[in-house]
């Protein structure tokens, strides 16, 4: 069930009146029931898959609470007989035995992520050492295993409130019906947000009353998310896959273009995915974590990458990052740096660590190949560079007297992050490492000036009418979305959209919905997968 | 409750609009002379009257020729075929008519690519089998039997690009392409060279693959529409239409499609014709003249291939053995190709 389909549109629309019919103490059952039904739907293992992982996450959430609670409670109890040393002792001991109910459950689920996901890559590199080492033999690949849909979030979802009952931030929560709904909720399975469980069980489990104004809002958010996938980034996708499938035949301008078609695609289909599920959940009443925040208008890499896909961000910076910088090793590295050489060092040298393993999961996360994890290592490295580059940088602005509240330096600004992360945005999606850095090669080197539109964007496919006007609509939207972006630096757009009479915004629904229903179905045949599904 | 029905009324105010505004769109285009057949009233004149079908899809709506057919074979024939109708759609179209026609006699068209899952492109199919259709119900019921839910979308999409492009021309002023009804079904095609030149003759001998891998749903309608015929007690004749020499020349797998429907054929006790191996193709039908592409007739190509049809069909009637007027195997025909002789060094026969 592709969340572009008619299937869906009916199954959403069916499930928002089961919702409100049933009684409020029961809408979270209905929510369960539907994202059993969507994930079963799309295959009967993919069900299975979710329920290995919701039930030992549940039965560790418990069990790790039980024991912090026993710890708590014989610490209570034998406050006066225990000396501090005996304390310890046995908080170490409960440590150790939450310690290792952590890294199992971890290993499990974490273990049924990779083998999924990483193990064709993993038997290319050990095929790849045993080549290097002269071995004739080669391990074969026979598995050929598809990994079941969303299994990167639900899980990188499921751990994040493993890790968080372990450190004690909240208790567990005990009905096992309610953490299966948390792991499955049907929205957010197959692209995130990756929600914490605090916020989302919230959510989910609060009654919620029909809101007109919830209804209509998330109805209109929803018409901008199926526009922004149908008619921008389905469009454009054939122009991009014709780029990169032949860039060598295309004017180094012309690549460059591409490159940025493509950034406005991923943009408009993963925001636009968001913005259908994110529209749903605010028809239901619940309210998901925000994924973006208006990303290209990033005056640095980092700021890009804490208004980009934001959950992910947020979830590689406290499970991985903090934790990385709360090790053992990590606090000596930090001190045996700050006796040396002072305290500025003694903050990046440790933070720099921590940023390149981080990155670098970031990027095998996001694909297991080479070139997925060089794209996160060079994130990585921008941001390493401002960072150690911090002072130069305040310091050569002081000396230039550069106004940095001036529109043209900020514009400036937006701008260079821009180019910047299309560039890195690019290097694994041509297909492989090589590929990509010849593409970035190509821009540079390949220097013939197109003389027409035509030559300009030569993969985009303008022979047929319908397709004319398709790209039309689609540089239209784009416009819109520029303008949409600018708009929502004050209020979101919807409260403006909202300001109008009634009849003009029943006229403007309907006029987007008619255009998503004749070119915007039409450009979509053959890609109602989403990009970001593929993660 | 006030709540309640703010949402009701604003979804139905919405779904309205949205209704009228696709009916001002896509109706005008539908009651036009254009619309893409607009045959499905005709076919309702007809009823009772017809005897003899013709299924398939682009190949045969471009390549059988009814009213030469009801000239030659003296029957009562009518042209059902559909550019990329899918075999659902066929055997919808074909239910339709038995039940009302005293049909005697079913041409079943299949092209090698007809059993392709994709063939459906765009929603296509659907789209011109939906708008062969003259009333609602027959579409609805065509919906519900024969099109995939999430395929309904694709339908919605087609007409109402449709019904843009006739307003387009209607403001314009030059509705000119109206459909001529006295066709019954046939669609004719200009002429378009297709012959391939020296160097593509060498260059592209046996080289690429033309036979798509089959897709499990479209077979069983495929045998669904045999069985349907049977069931209803016509003569099946499953009919492979002419091909360009061009297309034949550079495919290299022709005789695994032609060898799976002989066995189909055989299991299904039907009668199976391939043109493209009838040995006088070459004087009949050329490269030059009687294609509009690689695969479908001009229509002075049609007008032959019809009348070869039926001159062979006659004879068969007469208890005639044909097996003699054609070539076994695809790979035995290009050896007689034109294009051989310049295949093989020697001078354009």
């Amino acid at each position: 069930m592709t969340i572009t389909s008619l299937t869906f549109i009916a199954f959403i629309v069916i499930v928002f009146v089961l919702y409100y019919l049933a009684p409020k103490k029961l809408q979270w059952v209905i929510l369960l029931c539907a994202s059993i039904f969507f994930y079963s739907f799309c295959g009967i293992k993919n069900t299975l898959y979710v329920l290995i992982t919701a039930s030992t996450v549940y039965v560790a959430t418990l069990w790790l609470h039980r024991l912090a609670a026993r710890r708590d409670n014989e610490l209570r109890v034998q406050k006066d007989i225990l000396t501090k040393q005996e304390k310890n002792l046995k908080k170490a001991a409960y440590q150790r035995r939450r310690k290792a109910i952590l890294v199992g459950t971890i290993i499990i689920n974490i273990g049924l992520l990779c083998v999924f996901k990483y193990s064709h890559f993993a038997m290319e590199q050990l095929n790849g050492i045993l080549r290097f080492l002269g071995s004739g033999q080669q391990i074969r690949d026979t598995w050929n295993l598809i990994a079941p849909l969303g299994i990167s979030f639900y899980t990188f979802q499921s751990v994040g409130y493993l890790a968080d009952v372990y450190w004690e931030h909240y208790e567990p929560e005990r009905n096992y019906f309610k953490t299966l709904l948390f792991v499955s909720f049907f929205p957010q399975m197959t692209q995130g947000p990756i929600s914490e469980h605090e916020a989302l069980s919230k959510e989910l489990f609060k009654e919620h009353a029909l809101c007109y104004k919830n209804f209509s809002w998330g109805f209109q958010r929803m018409v901008w998310g199926f526009t922004k996938k149908l008619l921008i980034a389905d469009v454009l996708a054939d122009a991009v896959k014709n780029l990169f499938t032949g860039y060598a035949g295309y004017t180094g301008v012309s690549t460059m273009i591409g490159a940025f078609c493509y950034s406005i695609q991923i943009y408009a289909d993963f925001s636009g995915y968001m913005d259908i599920m994110c529209g749903y959940c605010e028809m239901l009443g619940i309210c998901l974590t925000e994924n973006f925040e208006r990303p290209y208008f990033s005056k640095s890499v980092e700021e890009y990458w804490r208004r980009w896909h934001i959950s992910l961000g947020a979830w590689f910076k406290k499970y991985v990052y903090y934790p990385i910088g709360m090790t053992n090793w990590s606090r000596k590295l930090a001190k045996s740096v700050k006796n040396r050489c002072g305290k500025y060092l003694a903050n990046t040298i440790p933070a720099t660590i921590a940023l390149l393993v981080t990155w670098l999961a970031t990027g095998l996360w996001h694909g297991a190949n080479w070139a997925y994890i060089v794209w996160g290592g060079v994130n990585g490295l921008f941001i390493i560079l401002s960072l150690w580059l911090k002072p130069v940088y305040a310091k050569t602005k002081s000396m230039l007297r550069i106004n940095e509240s001036l529109w043209i330096w900020r514009a400036s600004q937006t701008i260079r992050t821009f180019v910047l992360v299309t560039f890195i945005k690019v290097l694994p999606e041509v297909g492989s490492l090589s590929d990509g850095l010849g593409l970035w090669k190509h821009i540079f080197t390949e220097h013939t000036m197109p003389g027409s539109l035509n030559a300009l964007l030569p993969f985009v496919d303008l022979s047929i009418t319908t397709k004319q006007i398709a790209f039309g609509l689609c540089i239209l939207f784009t416009i819109i979305l520029f303008v949409v972006s600018l708009i929502e630096r004050k209020a979101p757009a919807r409260y403006y959209f909202n300001k109008l009479p009634a009849p003009l915004r029943i006229m403007l629904l309907v006029f987007t919905v008619f255009l998503l229903s004749s070119f915007g179905v039409l450009s979509s045949w053959g890609k109602e997968a989403f990009m970001y599904a593929n993660f | 409750m006030q709540t309640f029905k703010k949402i009701i009324t604003a979804s139905i105010s919405f779904v309205l609009a949205l209704s009228i505004l696709s009916a001002i769109i896509i109706e005008p285009w539908r009651h036009s002379e254009t619309y893409y057949y607009q045959d499905g009233k005709l076919r309702d004149m007809l009823a009772g009257q017809l005897d003899y079908l013709i299924v398939g899809a682009s190949h045969s709506l471009e390549g059988f020729i009814p009213d030469v057919l009801d000239k030659k074979l003296g029957c009562n024939s009518y042209n059902l075929s559909s550019t990329l109708a899918t075999m659902k759609a066929r055997v919808f179209l074909t239910e339709q008519e038995l039940h009302r026609n005293p049909v005697d006699t079913v041409i079943l068209e299949m092209s090698h690519d007809a059993l392709r899952s994709t063939l459906n492109e765009y929603g296509s199919g659907d789209s011109t089998t939906f708008a062969r259709l003259s009333s609602w119900r027959t579409r609805l019921d065509f919906l519900m039997k024969s099109v995939p839910f999430d395929d309904w979308m694709n339908i919605y999409s087609r007409d109402l690009i449709s019904g843009l492009y006739y307003w387009q021309h209607y403001v314009q002023g030059d509705l000119s392409n109206a459909v001529d009804y006295k066709a019954k079904g046939y669609h004719p095609n200009e002429a378009f060279d297709q012959s391939l030149s020296a160097e593509k003759i060498e260059e592209m001998y046996n080289t690429t693959s033309e036979i798509p891998e089959f897709a499990p749903d479209a077979l069983e309608s495929f045998q669904r529409l045999v069985d349907l015929c049977k069931e209803n007690h016509c003569r099946v004749i499953i009919v492979t239409t002419p091909l360009t020499d061009a297309l034949i020349w550079r495919g290299k797998d022709w005789d695994v499609f032609y060898d799976w429907m002989e066995d189909f054929r055989e299991e299904n006790n039907c009668e199976y014709y391939d043109f493209n191996l009838l040995k006088e193709r070459y004087a009949l039908w050329s490269d030059q003249e009687s294609f509009f592409d690689l695969s479908h007739m001009s229509d002075q190509g049609a007008h032959v291939f019809s009348e070869t049809f039926a001159k062979i069909m006659n004879q068969i009637d007469c208890g005639e053995d044909i097996s003699a007027l054609f070539y076994e195997s695809y790979a035995e025909m290009k050896q007689d190709s034109p294009y051989m002789d310049i295949y093989k060094g020697r001078e354009y026969a």
